[in-house]
């Protein structure tokens, strides 16, 4: 079996962006919308206080919450672990936006440009999608590439035209993507040498999203 | 200053959800209300007393708050495929039960059938349980997803439909079968009290965020105090007396003091108290040369 998961470590993200702004360029997400977020959390008290970049979007959760209660059967889940959307059929009711426990989902009724609604831009008319308003939306772990790619017999996770656009873009290689199934794949691997969690992990989810916090070590 | 109160550039700690507002607490709303009193309408009929004006009304409810959501929903006129997933969607099966209880509700009402009125009234009893679940399944709200949801909201929705009897009753001069009425609010009113109360210190013990027990305890006056356990020692009294007048009037009061404050605390739960979950950190990583940072779960 296939299951398409993500890494990334914490280690290594410095809080570029750059991410995000390849997920918006690649998925033409409107103004507003951002289905891969970068936090920005500071923690501890001081001397001692921490700050953690902290990547976030749709965890492509095995046991997928918002799949359980779409009513529509819109939200699916293909075998290779991604969580899809059909804009088809969805109502959006928003009830998979509340069953997300990641706020990875996202509804927006109206297209609004960047610089207003009497300018917008050649690229955002060109690019603006009816179909995904008043629907909900999310990362879609760029599956459109990763369908492309594997149909000319490229690697997801290996070959960049059948990678994830954030995964493409990261300047520090914070991101690794690949199939969590393959004992060879390079997270595989790389999870099996590395300390990492996934978040929300008591909600029993099984996110797709893993971690890298430390080498890995006895005591972790 | 604490990690709690650390600030945090974009949305970590948990914030309010926005999908669902006062359209989608509608539902909740005049649909527990509406189910209610479909379900005392059947108590009514075995009775004696009116039901077909109950049925009425609550069948009127239901479809308010289904008018309520169908006007929250971003593509209405897809609004059908509703349907699709009764396997494991609540919010589906609440939509395929919705027929079959007006389907019975307005046969009962046309025919008079008991057999039509009962079904009826499971239908209702089934319509309400899906709501409760629906709120229940919805992970990402610690508020909701608590399991002492399903008994506080279900009992929520008897509550109002007992006080909706008891108004219709009241209207109606139908005042021979008030106690009757009193004594089933009575003893709803208590479970739903101590419903209240294990689903709030659950909250506590599970942990929820700090803003969704804070939106809760403020409801501890209007809806617990006032609109619960005031009216419960009104009825209380009602129920001694022989007075017609202070059953008459105490049983209305009351009535309308649980049907409204059943009504704030859903729309609470379902606005204001609707925290989602936030971002949290169980480790913060290692840089450099020194050791990971502990666990940071802001706004909890």
């Amino acid at each position: 079996m296939t299951r398409y998961a993500m890494a990334i470590d914490l280690r290594r993200c410095n809080g570029c962006q750059t991410c995000v702004t390849a997920c918006r360029g690649a998925n033409a997400t409107p103004t507003g919308m951002q289905w891969r977020q970068v936090l920005d959390m500071e923690t501890g008290e001081y001397p001692d206080v921490r700050r953690a970049f902290v990547p976030v979007g749709c965890m492509h959760c095995a046991d997928p919450p918002c799949e359980h209660v779409c009513p529509t059967t819109a939200t699916k889940q293909r075998a290779d672990g991604l969580v899809t959307i059909d804009y088809d059929i969805c109502i959006g009711c928003g009830y998979c936006a509340v069953a997300c426990p990641y706020q990875a989902r996202h509804i927006v009724h109206r297209n609004e440009f960047a610089f207003g609604d009497d300018r917008p831009m050649e690229s955002e008319l060109a690019r603006m999608d009816p179909e995904r308003i008043s629907v909900a939306t999310k990362c879609t772990f760029c599956k459109d590439r990763i369908d492309a790619g594997l149909e000319r017999g490229l690697t997801p996770g290996v070959d960049p035209e059948a990678t994830p656009a954030c995964v493409n873009s990261c300047i520090t290689r914070a991101y690794v993507f690949g199939d969590r199934d393959d004992p060879n794949s390079e997270i595989s691997k790389l999870l099996a040498e590395t300390a990492h969690f996934r978040m929300h992990e008591e909600l029993d989810t099984d996110p797709g999203i893993y971690y890298i916090w430390d080498n890995a070590g006895e005591d972790k | 200053m604490s990690a709690e109160q650390a600030p945090t550039a974009g949305r970590s700690a948990p914030w309010h959800q926005t999908n669902w507002d006062l359209r989608a607490a509608g539902n909740f709303v005049f649909g527990g209300a509406g189910t209610g009193l479909v379900i005392f309408s059947a108590f009514a009929h075995v009775s004696g007393t009116a039901y077909v004006m109950p049925v009425l009304i609550g069948l009127a409810l239901v479809g308010l708050g289904l008018l309520c959501v169908w006007a929250e929903i971003g593509r209405p006129l897809r609004a059908l495929n509703v349907y699709r997933h009764t396997k494991t969607s609540w919010m589906t099966r609440e939509a395929v039960v919705a027929p079959f209880l007006f389907a019975s509700g307005l046969g009962a009402a046309w025919t008079g059938s008991e057999a039509l009125v009962w079904t009826a009234a499971a239908l209702a009893l089934g319509y309400l349980t899906c709501q409760a679940q629906m709120i229940r399944a919805s992970k990402g709200i610690p508020a909701w997803r608590n399991p002492f949801i399903v008994p506080l909201v279900m009992l929520t929705g008897l509550c109002e439909g007992a006080g909706f009897a008891m108004m219709v009753a009241a209207v109606s001069a139908d005042h021979g079968h008030l106690k009757w009425i009193e004594t089933c609010l009575l003893a709803l009113a208590l479970a739903r009290g101590l419903a209240w109360y294990a689903y709030r210190s659950s909250l506590q013990r599970e942990r929820a965020p700090k803003k969704a027990l804070a939106a809760m305890s403020k409801i501890e006056v209007p809806f617990a105090i006032l609109g619960n356990w005031t009216p419960l020692a009104l009825l209380f009294i009602a129920l001694a007396s022989s007075s017609m007048n202070i059953i008459f009037w105490f049983g209305t009061v009351c009535a309308f003091a649980v049907v409204l404050s059943g009504w704030l605390f859903k729309v609470v739960l379902i606005t204001r108290a609707a925290f989602n979950q936030g971002f949290a950190l169980p480790r913060t990583a290692v840089r450099g040369a020194g050791n990971g940072g502990p666990a940071a779960k802001p706004g909890w």
